[in-house]
Order: structure tokens, then sequence, then C-alpha cells
């Protein structure tokens, strides 16, 4: 067994050489290639969209349309305007960042930062959506409902929010890194069976949480609204 | 000395995994039993059960990396 819960650190030779962590690394790498593929489309394909749609214009609308619904559907038309494009590039990195770990990297849902950045961003959006929406006065009343007395408890369930979030995030990729470590270090599990088992370690808890992240996200932030 | 006790309290923290175990068996049981009521609903019922899925495995979650901080140090 090999892994350690800190990502390895490494250095760029640039400017008498940075410290990075592995993490880091790949968060940025899958971020570019990101944004590679959403400026090919934007430059090559959307010029091209037609009214009779071609398959990849299907896809694409498809996609969007089905991020807006179920956005919408959580949210309220008047939220989802806004937040279904976040929501859907959060989950992308997610997904691409879960990806990665087919190849090799460590994937940038394994340090503790990053899942902690996305949930403090939701922590953020929550406050905000709700003060837009019932202004200032009515958010800091609601800390004190029903009654006076459960303000700390209030206020502890808003921070439970981003403390939960990320930790789950976290310890759910994080545990199915290190049960394929453990099967890596195995020498008779070594072949084959790590191939067939990354589907699920990897993929599908990638996908999982990604769906969770998205909606408790949006759930959170409806229960702001209300 | 303190490396056996270290042990001992990752395998205690890994005991919240009862807890989730427990929940999602009582869910998976309720699933059927709303599925097999109203086979139409499955869709809603599956997304339903994804994000109770996710709650519940959070709590055996918590005590798994707690489990893992705790190995780190032996």
């Amino acid at each position: 067994m090999d892994f350690s819960i800190e990502p390895e650190m490494m250095e760029i030779p640039l400017f008498g050489g940075i410290e990075v962590s592995e993490t880091l690394v790949s968060a940025v790498l899958a971020s570019f290639l990101i944004i590679i593929f959403a400026a090919i489309v934007r430059i090559f394909f959307i010029p091209k969209f037609k009214i009779i749609p071609s398959r990849f214009q299907l896809l694409l609308e498809m996609s969007v349309d089905a991020i807006y619904s179920y956005t919408s559907s959580k949210v309220g038309q008047w939220a989802s305007k806004t937040l279904s494009p976040y929501m859907f590039t959060v989950a992308l990195i997610i997904i691409v960042n879960g990806i990665f770990e087919l190849f090799g990297m460590r994937a940038a849902m394994t340090d503790i930062n990053f899942t902690l950045a996305l949930s403090l961003i939701t922590f953020v959006l929550i406050q905000v959506y709700s003060i837009k929406k019932k202004g200032i006065l009515k958010r800091l009343k609601s800390v004190f409902e029903p009654v006076f007395l459960l303000a700390p408890i209030n206020i502890v369930t808003s921070i439970a929010v981003p403390v939960s979030l990320s930790c789950r995030m976290f310890g759910n990729i994080l545990g199915g890194m290190i049960v394929m470590e453990l099967l890596y270090s195995v020498a008779i599990l070594k072949w084959a069976i790590p191939g067939v088992l990354a589907i699920y370690f990897t993929v599908f808890h990638t996908l999982m949480q990604a769906f969770i992240f998205i909606t408790l996200s949006l759930t959170f932030i409806n229960e702001g609204l209300e | 000395m303190d490396t056996g006790l270290i042990a001992i309290a990752a395998g205690i923290a890994v005991f919240t995994a009862v807890g989730a175990g427990v929940g999602m068996g009582f869910a998976t049981g309720k699933i059927a039993e709303a599925i097999s009521r109203q086979p139409e609903a499955s869709g809603k019922i599956m997304t339903a059960m994804f994000i109770g899925f996710g709650l519940a495995e959070s709590t055996a979650i918590y005590g798994f990396v707690i489990a893992i901080m705790l190995f780190a140090k032996v």
C-alpha cells in the first residue's frame, strides 16, 4: 500500500521552481481540456447550427435542455436561469476529473481543498440567492425562526452544509481510490480485475457524486429561497 | 502501545457503517414496495433513491475518512 491522504508535491521549473500538488495539476489539466473543447464547439460548431439539427447539435441541445429542466424542477424558473449553467459546469468538472483517475492520475476530488472550494461556492450561492429573493432583513429574520432561542441551531445547520458536502465527495472518491490502490498492491488481483472494478469504484462513484453534489446544492438553495 | 490503540480507534470509527447499512437496507425495502405498487413512477423513485443513498452513505464515509486519517498515523 503506497498512498497518502496528502497529495504528492511536485516542482514546476518556472520562476525558480514552484511547488504544486499532484491534484492541482490534474485539476488545471481538466479545466484546460474543458476550455479547449468548449472553444472548439463555440468556434467551429455553433455558427453552423441549423433549424434542422445534425446529430451533434441535437446532443448539445438535449443536454442543455435536460440540465435546464432539472434545475428548474428543483429551484423554480427564477433561479434556474442563472444557476443551471453553473451547476452544469460543476458537474462537468467533477466528471472530467474523475475520468482522469482511469489514466493513472490522481483525481482532484481526493484533495479536500478542491471539494471544500466547491462547497464554499455553494454556501455563498445559498446566501446570495436567499438575500436576493427575500431581502437582507427577511434573511436575517429567518435565522431567528421559529423561536428566538433556536438561532444557534440555525447557524450551525447552515455552517454544516459546506462541511458535509465537501466531506461527502472527498471521502467517497478517496475511498474508491484507496480500494483501487489496495487491488493494485495484491499480486494476483493486479491483472484485468481492476479494469472491471474501476467501472464501479471510479466511474460510477464519480458520476454518482457529481449528481448528488448538484442535487443537494440545488435543494439547499431552494430551502434558502423559501 | 500507541499503535495498537490507534488501530482499535480506526476500527471503532468504521463502526458507523452499521448505521448506513441498516438505513440503506430499510430504504431499499421501501423502494421495492413503492415500485411494485406503482411501476410507472419508477423513474422518480429511482432518483429519490440515489439521493437518499448518497445521504445515508455519507455517515459511513465520515467514519471511513476518520479511520483512514487515524490509520495514516500507524
